[in-house]
C-alpha cells in the first residue's frame, strides 16, 4: 500500500515538474540553453561586464554605465590588422544589418574597441565603419584616448578573457571573440570565432531585448512534456 | 536396474542437482542484474542534463523563470494590438502579418501570420519578434507563438503561424503606459541558409530521408 502512495506521489510530482517545464519555453534560459546545445560556438557566461571608461572618435567619453539599458555586441580589433579582424568586423556588419532591419535597432548597441591605440587616431576611427559596412547610427568605435596608458584597452580585452600580444612589427597575435552584455551590464554570453551562425546570435539578442515580454505556454500532452526533456 | 541407475536416483544426489540448479539460477540472475544496472548507470548519465533542468525549472535554481499557468480576469478596458511581418534581406518567403484586434485586458485572443514559399526549394526559417512600445513589454503576454523556433516551407508550401496572446490589466495602472493605446508585435523572418537547412534534416531523424529526396543541390 505504501509503495503504491510512494508510486502515485512520484508520478504527480513527475507530471507537475514536467508541466512547469513546459511553461518556460521559450524564454531566454530556454533560448540559451538550445543555442548551448546546437550553436558550438556559444559560451553562456554569468558576471559583470568589466567596467570602462573610453572614448569614441570626436572624443565623446563612452562608460559601460552609460550604455545600461541596452543589450551590447562588443568586439576587440585593431585597424592595421591584415586578417582576422576585417573579417571579424564585417561579420558584426552583417549582425548589424540583420538586427537594424527590426524594432531591435533603438535597443542594441554595437561597440568595437581597438587594441591598438596609438595608431588608430581619430581619423582611423572614423574611416573604419565605412569600410567594413558598419552603420554609424548604432555603431561606435572607442579607443582610451591620449590621457590613458597605451595598453588600457589591451588590458579590458584580458579582462573580457582573450589577450592582444603585441609583436616587434607591430602586428598582435590575439583570439577572436564577440561578447554579449545585456541590458543591465551583465556579461552573459560569448560566440567564439567568425564560424557561427548569425541568425544564432540575432536570436540571442532578441532574446535579450525580449526579457521582459512575459510568455506562457499551453501544456503539451505527457509525451510531448517528457519528450521535451530529452 | 543397475547399480549407477540407483546412485543416481539417491536423495543426496537430487538434493546437489537442485542446489547445483540454484546457485546457476542465482548466478544468472546476478549477471541479468549487473547489466541492468550498467544499462540504467548509462541512461542515467544520458538524462543527467535534462534532469538536471527539471530540477532547475521545479526549484527555479539558477534563475530559471517560474512563470504563471494562465490569464486573468478580463476587464472592459480595450486596447489596439497591430501587427507587423517582415522578411530580412535574402529571405524569398512571402510573410503576412493578421489584421489589427482589439481586445479587452486580460482577454485572450489569437491572430495567425501566414507564410509562403513561393520558390522551388525548401527554406528553413527562424524569427525575431518585439512588443512596441518598449514599456508595454511586459504586459504583452504570449500564450503561443512561433518565436525561436525553425520553422521549414517546402516549395510553394503556405502555413499559418498562429500567436495567442493577452495583455495584463495592470497597464492600466502603470504611469509609463498611460498614454498607450495600441501595441504592435513585429516579427521578422531570416533565412538560416542551406547549412542550417542540411543540420535540420540531419537532426530530424525518420523525417529526414524523405525530405532530402525533394532538396535541390543536397549530397
Amino acid at each position: 500500500m505504501r509503495r503504491r502512495t510512494f508510486l502515485a506521489a512520484s508520478v504527480a510530482a513527475a507530471a507537475a515538474a514536467l508541466s512547469s517545464r513546459a511553461a518556460i519555453a521559450h524564454s531566454l534560459e530556454t533560448l540559451q540553453q538550445d543555442l548551448f546545445d546546437q550553436e558550438k560556438y556559444f559560451q553562456i557566461k554569468e558576471e559583470p561586464a568589466p567596467e570602462f571608461a573610453l572614448q569614441d572618435a570626436k572624443g565623446n567619453s563612452v562608460s559601460l554605465a552609460d550604455l545600461r539599458g541596452k543589450v551590447m555586441v562588443l568586439h576587440f580589433i585593431y585597424a592595421s590588422c591584415p586578417d582576422v579582424c576585417p573579417l571579424h568586423a564585417e561579420k558584426i556588419a552583417e549582425i548589424q544589418e540583420m538586427v537594424n532591419i527590426t524594432p531591435m535597432k533603438d535597443r542594441v548597441e554595437f561597440i568595437t574597441v581597438t587594441t591598438d591605440p596609438a595608431r588608430d587616431g581619430p581619423e582611423v576611427l572614423e574611416g573604419y565603419g565605412q569600410a567594413h559596412g558598419l552603420d554609424p547610427v548604432n555603431w561606435t568605435f572607442l579607443t582610451s584616448g591620449p590621457s590613458k596608458p597605451e595598453d588600457t584597452t589591451r588590458k579590458l580585452a584580458e579582462q573580457f578573457g582573450h589577450s592582444f600580444t603585441k609583436s616587434d612589427d607591430g602586428f598582435q597575435t590575439h583570439s577572436v571573440v564577440t561578447h554579449l552584455i545585456d541590458q543591465n551590464g551583465e556579461w552573459v554570453a560569448n560566440f567564439h570565432g567568425l564560424g557561427f551562425e548569425p541568425t544564432n546570435l540575432v536570436m540571442f539578442i532578441n532574446g535579450l531585448t525580449n526579457a521582459n515580454v512575459p510568455h506562457h505556454e499551453p501544456d503539451p500532452s505527457l509525451w510531448g512534456r517528457v519528450r521535451s526533456f530529452f | 536396474m543397475n547399480q549407477d541407475q540407483k546412485t543416481r536416483f539417491t536423495p543426496l544426489a537430487v538434493e546437489q542437482d537442485r542446489e547445483k540448479a540454484l546457485r546457476e539460477r542465482r548466478k544468472g540472475w546476478t549477471a541479468v542484474s549487473l547489466a541492468g544496472l550498467v544499462l540504467a548507470m548509462v541512461a542515467l548519465s544520458f538524462a543527467a542534463v535534462p534532469l538536471y533542468r527539471l530540477f532547475c525549472s521545479v526549484t527555479g535554481y539558477g534563475g530559471t523563470t517560474q512563470v504563471a499557468a494562465a490569464a486573468p480576469e478580463p476587464v472592459e478596458q480595450k486596447i489596439t494590438v497591430r501587427f507587423d511581418a517582415n522578411v530580412a534581406g535574402g529571405m524569398p518567403w512571402v510573410f503576412e502579418a493578421p489584421k489589427p484586434v482589439e481586445v479587452a485586458l486580460g482577454e485572450s485572443a489569437v491572430v495567425a501570420y501566414k507564410g509562403r514559399n513561393p520558390t522551388d526549394r525548401p527554406i528553413l526559417g527562424t524569427a525575431t519578434y518585439n512588443v512596441t512600445p518598449l514599456q508595454a513589454g511586459q504586459y504583452f503576454n504570449k500564450i503561443q507563438c512561433f518565436c525561436f523556433t525553425e520553422q521549414l516551407l517546402m516549395p510553394g508550401e503556405e502555413k499559418e503561424f498562429p500567436v495567442t496572446f493577452f495583455v495584463d490589466p495592470a497597464i492600466a495602472d502603470d504611469p509609463d503606459n498611460r498614454k498607450t493605446r495600441a501595441i504592435t508585435l513585429s516579427y521578422t523572418f531570416f533565412d538560416k541558409g542551406p547549412k542550417a537547412l542540411e543540420e535540420y534534416i540531419a537532426s530530424h531523424g525518420s523525417e529526414a530521408a524523405e525530405l532530402k529526396g525533394e532538396i535541390i543541390g543536397l549530397p
